[in-house]
């Protein structure tokens, strides 16, 4: 069959709010605040959708600004050294969400479900899935979401009517407020939030120029209020059960029952699965389209094969030398936003506005 | 390129071919009971044994010793020869003295070893039942299944591992467990094991004692009136707190507003307002009594006051939390009942 | 005989066509060149005549004309002709029979060579005039055909009975007859170099974009084999370059349905010599959707599309989840059947995994055999089968009920969509090596590769999941469900509209 062309974005804000949601079943904060007011965790978390906006709208003004000479579109023209630079630097934020993820992912099957010993197949057979995936484009891992999303609404009803089934009003602690906690709330949903640094990519790919302000405000309020809802769900089904678990949802996930249904977890996987392919297809296929930007070459197969291998591999030592850990509190910590959504912009724009005063000169 | 990248999954996929006949090198157990020794802890599975698909299932049992669980475990499997398989574990039975501390630490134990599914129901029991020399028919897999799974009088499977250690763990909240035990090939009820966060509290079986049989979440009790041959199960129990803010305890009004259900009668004739009236009674008359009896003397918070607390002043409950069973049993009391009854089995006459 | 290469190969260089030539103006010359061209062949029938004073040969091949017409309406005419000295000779006669004369309702000329042995073939009886440039064709078909059937592989309890037959002329009239418009525009294609197939292209101007219908006809323009037998040796030309599962060309043996497709916007191909008519574009959806869910009610007609859809997902995860969760998950197994499944999993010689493939791949070879077979016997297979083999696996141990209950249960899916029938043995496979060797993991897995894979396909510009992904609200009324006739008269659906379909001239 022929090649396709854009997206929609539609296509492009599910395709968003699935990877979204895969970071978001990696990572309950809630949870770690359950003994010290974790609910006002939850109620930053609930406000930093304005945070993360105002964070994308600087991103984003950097970027509009001399749009002809934007550095992150796919379509610009032109081998400036700058332009590399700022694309070499986005390649290796994207390779960072994509580790993260690849490790976070093997490593939960391989402590939930499957033998340890077996986790190089598990890493082995994802990234060469995500491999073939993301070989078929974004476009067609955008139409795809679309049936995910139904696959995920389902998914998570199941989950959510489970995990009500076994809510304990009980388990529910006043929470006293606490400022700094709140803040933290509000910066944790900055710093987990690797999508805003995709819908900066992801401008010119759709078929209207980049998502409109509405569609964003939607993405990010839907997220928020999911992650709002996944901690609260965690909290009344589990208590203080799920202190030290290292997956709380997960944990909520096997404690639910909903009519007839006892075993929730298999759903669980499911979703983990589906979303989590998504989300490093999606950031491969970032890595490998940068990758192309820095070579000026075109994208091929075999650049995609690379990357693929490359990430297995990295995934793989991450996990001999037990760096999970290590680098989930490293990605926690928010540089991954605040640089590609600031930083690496502000460094475009500068570039931008200083060649504009050369020409003026 | 694409093709080597399909071809090199489908040969990823292919080694895993080795592990198709995974089943067979696993035991399935379905029953685990747990009993922590002086030098270590004693396991015993019951398991289901590999009989043709024609067949009735039939069940074994294991036991084993060691110094640490997964070492109890490991003995275990050597004697059958293959891995344990604890995904289809349908009850945990726990033989523990009624201390907090050593049943906390036996279930953390539990969950962070054997990795048993949150949802596996725990039962107290008085002595071993899983031996060898016993007839698996009594258990899990033979006429045991009807009693943990379908007989709602006998309550002690009811709780599971999730809720045991999420009140364990909560300092404001109480559990209650049903002792049972194996007479003469029959499990029956022996008392009741209140846990509290640092006490725990033996009540033996008593005529007209308003018991609390177990907790079953959502704040219920289960509450046995062997005169009138009724078993009620007591929901949406309410408790007030009132801080006096004067004086250095504080004081307590325990409305108990209950909607109950018949859960079983012993006869026919029973009334269910003889039943209304008398649990009234008892609850007010006994429910004091009680309070002095286990909170006093046991410092265990029968009645999830610490939780009423740390949700009406939760600025209160951060100072007294760590210390609850001592202003606990300092505090007064009044009881206050207010009782109806339903009979949605329809288990009276008339 | 001992076997020559070279021979051999001489043989089949000659199966090259030669180059086409005109037709040369003397009818001694045409002639040698007729039989050298045909090899002599026996079927061949040329019968000469002199009429009005020149000479004419009436070429025919046997078996493909009738003899009663050509004999009462063009040899006794022209045994009567008389024309006028000033308006005789070669051309006098070939004026006559062009325009002076009523000969036949089917009359074409032929310049070449090829042509007159095409018209030949085809059933025409061909006159060269001697001393003329050109022949007449005159169409007097009489050879035997099935007619027009019950379509044997698409059956509906409500509708047309009639399906298109090897006769392609009779296949336009049957959607001529349906659809009495204007704008049914029918266009005609040769294919294969030696058999010089008749194709038609059908499609209604207006509602089929000149971009598809253009990419169409150049699509099959490029088809370069030497003989083309049936639409499915043009279906791999329609679909494009890459290799999919599923094909972006559908095909349907009712004239009812292919007018429908023609109403959306859809080109139509009908080939000569079979009953199979392609649609370009196919989209996956309309797998699911017969003729009877317009004659149904509508919530009926919901009811079977939504069947459809479960028993293709059955077909396809069944099998290969049975094996994962008896495998790799004997937890989500009920207590109740625990005993029984994992005693049919231990006490049968093979893995749950290998038991599967073997009954999987006994099943496929009762169902070859008893397709193949005549029918007599075909109903013997079936017993031998299902009773015999089936029962007595179970018996001796085997194989195990449960796998042999599975795969049947998998068996009569897999025929509620007969047009998913070839991707759905091949994925049904691939998903149990996946459950089989990976658990759910490879289940879940497997599926997201093969939801994005097929995301991944167009036919012609159009995706192929298309109006699910990308989503048409608008489209929704006859994708799960089908709405009343009285909401989807609002207005016609186009398969050039769908979202992500790209721009007409760019297919």
């Amino acid at each position: 069959m022929e090649r396709q062309g854009l997206i929609s974005p539609f296509q492009l804000t599910v395709l968003l709010f699935l990877s979204r949601l895969f970071t978001i079943m990696t990572y309950v904060p809630a949870m770690e605040g359950q003994e010290k007011n974790g609910l006002v965790l939850l109620l930053g978390l609930l406000v930093s959708p304005l945070a993360q906006m105002a964070l994308l709208g600087l991103g984003l003004l950097f970027c509009r600004r001399g749009r002809e000479n934007s550095h992150l579109s796919f379509s610009a023209a032109g081998t400036g050294p700058l332009r590399r630079i700022v694309a070499a630097g986005y390649w290796l934020l994207v390779g960072a969400v994509c580790l993260y993820s690849v490790v976070g992912f093997i490593r939960f099957l391989a402590e939930a479900f499957y033998d340890s010993r077996f986790l190089w197949v598990l890493a082995a057979t994802f990234c060469g899935a995500v491999g073939f995936c993301a070989n078929r484009g974004v476009e067609a891992l955008a139409r795809a979401s679309t049936v995910l999303l139904a696959l995920t609404a389902v998914g998570l009803i199941l989950l959510g009517g489970g995990m009500a089934g076994t809510a304990d009003p009980q388990n529910f602690l006043m929470p006293l407020w606490d400022k700094n906690l709140f803040l933290q709330g509000i910066w944790q949903g900055v710093a987990m939030n690797f999508e805003l640094m995709a819908i900066l990519l992801l401008q010119s790919a759709t078929t209207q120029g980049g998502l409109r302000t509405g569609a964003v405000w939607t993405l990010l309020g839907l997220c928020s209020l999911l992650t709002v809802g996944m901690g609260l769900g965690v909290t009344f089904s589990l208590g203080y059960y799920g202190q030290g678990k290292e997956y709380p949802l997960f944990s909520a996930a096997q404690a639910a029952r909903l009519l007839f249904m006892e075993r929730l977890d298999s759903a669980f996987l499911g979703l983990w699965i589906l979303l989590g392919l998504v989300k490093v297809t999606l950031f491969l296929w970032l890595m490998t389209q940068l990758w192309g930007k820095v070579l000026q070459r075109p994208v091929t197969g075999l650049m995609t094969a690379v990357h693929s291998g490359g990430l297995l591999a990295a995934a793989l030592l991450v996990d001999a030398f037990h760096g999970g850990g290590w680098l989930t509190r490293s990605m926690t910590m928010g540089w991954v936003p605040v640089l590609g959504v600031f930083f690496l912009p502000l460094v475009g724009f500068s570039a931008a506005r200083h060649e504009e005063r050369k020409k003026k000169a | 390129m694409k093709r080597c990248l399909l071809a090199a999954m489908l040969l990823l996929c292919l080694c895993g071919c080795g592990r198709t006949d995974r089943i067979a090198h696993q035991t399935i157990v379905t029953a685990l009971e747990i009993t922590p020794a002086e030098d270590g802890w004693q396991l015993a599975v019951e398991y289901l044994q590999q009989t043709p698909p024609d067949q009735p299932a039939a069940y074994g049992v294991l036991t084993g010793e060691g110094e640490e669980l997964h070492l109890a475990l490991s003995a275990i499997e050597q004697q059958s020869g293959r891995s344990l398989y604890l995904e289809n574990c349908r009850v945990l039975l726990v033989c523990c003295p009624p201390d907090t501390t050593v049943f906390r630490q036996l279930l953390e134990e539990v969950d962070k070893t054997l990795k048993l599914r949150p949802t596996i129901p725990v039962a107290v029991i008085a002595k071993r039942m899983l031996t060898p020399e016993k007839d698996p028919e009594l258990f899990v897999g033979g006429e045991g299944d009807r009693f943990f799974s379908n007989n709602r009088r006998m309550d002690g499977g009811r709780l599971t591992l999730k809720d045991h250690l999420n009140t364990l763990k909560d300092p404001s909240r109480c559990t209650a467990s049903v002792v049972l035990e194996l007479e003469e090939e029959r499990m029956v009820r022996k008392g009741t094991v209140l846990w509290g966060s640092e006490q725990a509290a033996v009540l033996p079986l008593q005529d007209g004692l308003l018991l609390p049989l177990s907790t079953a979440g959502r704040n219920s009790r289960w509450v046995m009136l062997e005169k009138s041959g009724l078993e009620v199960e007591i929901k949406n129990l309410v408790c007030q707190v009132h801080w006096d803010e004067t004086g250095e305890t504080f004081g307590l009004t325990i409305t108990l507003r209950c909607r109950g259900e018949l859960r079983w009668a012993r006869e026919e004739s029973a009334q269910l307002d003889l039943g209304e009236g008398e649990l009234a009674g008892l609850l007010e008359a006994q429910g004091e009594q009680l309070w002095r009896q286990i909170t006093e003397e046991k410092g265990i918070d029968l009645f999830d006051t610490g939780k009423a607390l740390s949700w009406q002043k939760p600025e209160i409950w951060k100072i007294l939390e760590d210390t609850w069973p001592d202003p606990l049993g300092k505090a007064s009391c009044k009881f206050v009942a207010d009782v109806v009854l339903s009979d949605p089995s329809g288990l009276l006459e008339g | 005989m001992k076997f020559d290469a070279g021979r051999c190969s001489d043989a089949y260089e000659k199966l090259e066509p030669e180059a086409d030539r005109l037709l040369p103006e003397n009818l001694e010359d045409f002639l040698v060149e007729l039989r050298a061209r045909t090899g002599n062949s026996d079927d061949l029938v040329v019968q000469m005549h002199s009429v009005a004073g020149c000479q004419l040969a009436v070429v025919m091949f046997e078996g493909q004309i009738s003899n009663q017409q050509v004999s009462q309406l063009l040899l006794g005419p022209l045994g009567r002709l008389e024309l006028p000295e000033e308006k005789g000779g070669s051309q006098g006669v070939m004026n006559w029979l062009r325009s002076g004369s009523l000969l036949a309702s089917d009359q074409k000329e032929a310049r070449t060579l090829d042509e007159v042995l095409a018209f030949a073939m085809s059933g025409f009886a061909v006159v060269v005039v001697d001393g003329q440039k050109s022949a007449v064709a005159l169409g007097y078909q009489g050879f035997s055909t099935r007619g027009v059937g019950e379509p044997s592989s698409e059956v509906n309890l409500r509708g047309s009975r009639e399906g298109f037959c090897e006769i392609i002329t009779l296949n336009v009239a049957l959607v001529r007859r349906r659809i009495k418009s204007g704008l049914l525009t029918v266009e005609s294609l040769d294919a294969g170099r030696v058999s010089r197939t008749k194709v038609k292209l059908l499609y209604l101007r207006g509602a089929a974009s000149a971009g598809l219908v253009r990419a169409v006809r150049e699509r099959l323009r490029q088809v370069d084999i030497s003989v083309v037998l049936d639409s499915a040796y043009l279906q791999p030309f329609l679909d494009g370059g890459r290799f999919s599962f599923f094909s972006g060309a559908g095909s349907t043996e009712r004239p009812d349905v292919l007018c429908a497709k023609l109403a959306e916007g859809r080109v139509g191909v009908l080939v000569d010599g079979t009953p199979f008519a392609l649609i370009v574009p196919f989209l996956f959806a309309e797998h699911f959707q017969t003729m009877d869910d317009y004659t149904h009610r509508p919530y009926f007609a919901a009811f079977l599309r939504l069947l459809r859809m479960v028993s293709f997902i059955a077909t396809v995860f069944l099998p290969g989840y049975y094996v994962a969760v008896v495998t790799y998950h004997p937890d989500l197994i009920p207590d109740l059947l625990l005993s029984t499944f994992v005693g049919s999993v231990l006490y049968t010689p093979l893995p749950a995994f290998w038991e599967a493939v073997l009954v999987f791949v006994l099943y496929e070879l009762l169902r070859e055999a008893g397709l193949r077979l005549p029918r007599p016997i075909g109903h013997a297979v079936s017993i031998v089968g299902g009773l015999v083999i089936g029962d007595a696996a179970v018996t001796a141990g085997l194989v195990g009920l449960p796998m042999v209950i599975l795969i049947a249960l998998t068996a009569v899916t897999s025929f509620v969509v007969p047009s998913l029938y070839q991707p759905v043995t091949v994925l049904r496979l691939l998903f149990l090596v996946a459950g089989g060797t990976l658990g759910l993991y490879g289940i879940y897995l497997g599926l997201g590769i093969f939801l994005v894979d097929l995301c991944s396909l167009q036919t012609l510009g159009i995706p192929v999941t298309a109006p699910a992904s990308p989503f048409d609200r608008r489209s929704m009324r006859d994708l799960f469900i089908r709405s009343s006739w009285k909401k989807l008269q609002r207005s016609d659906l186009r398969v050039g509209d769908v979202p992500g379909a790209q721009k007409k001239d760019d297919r």
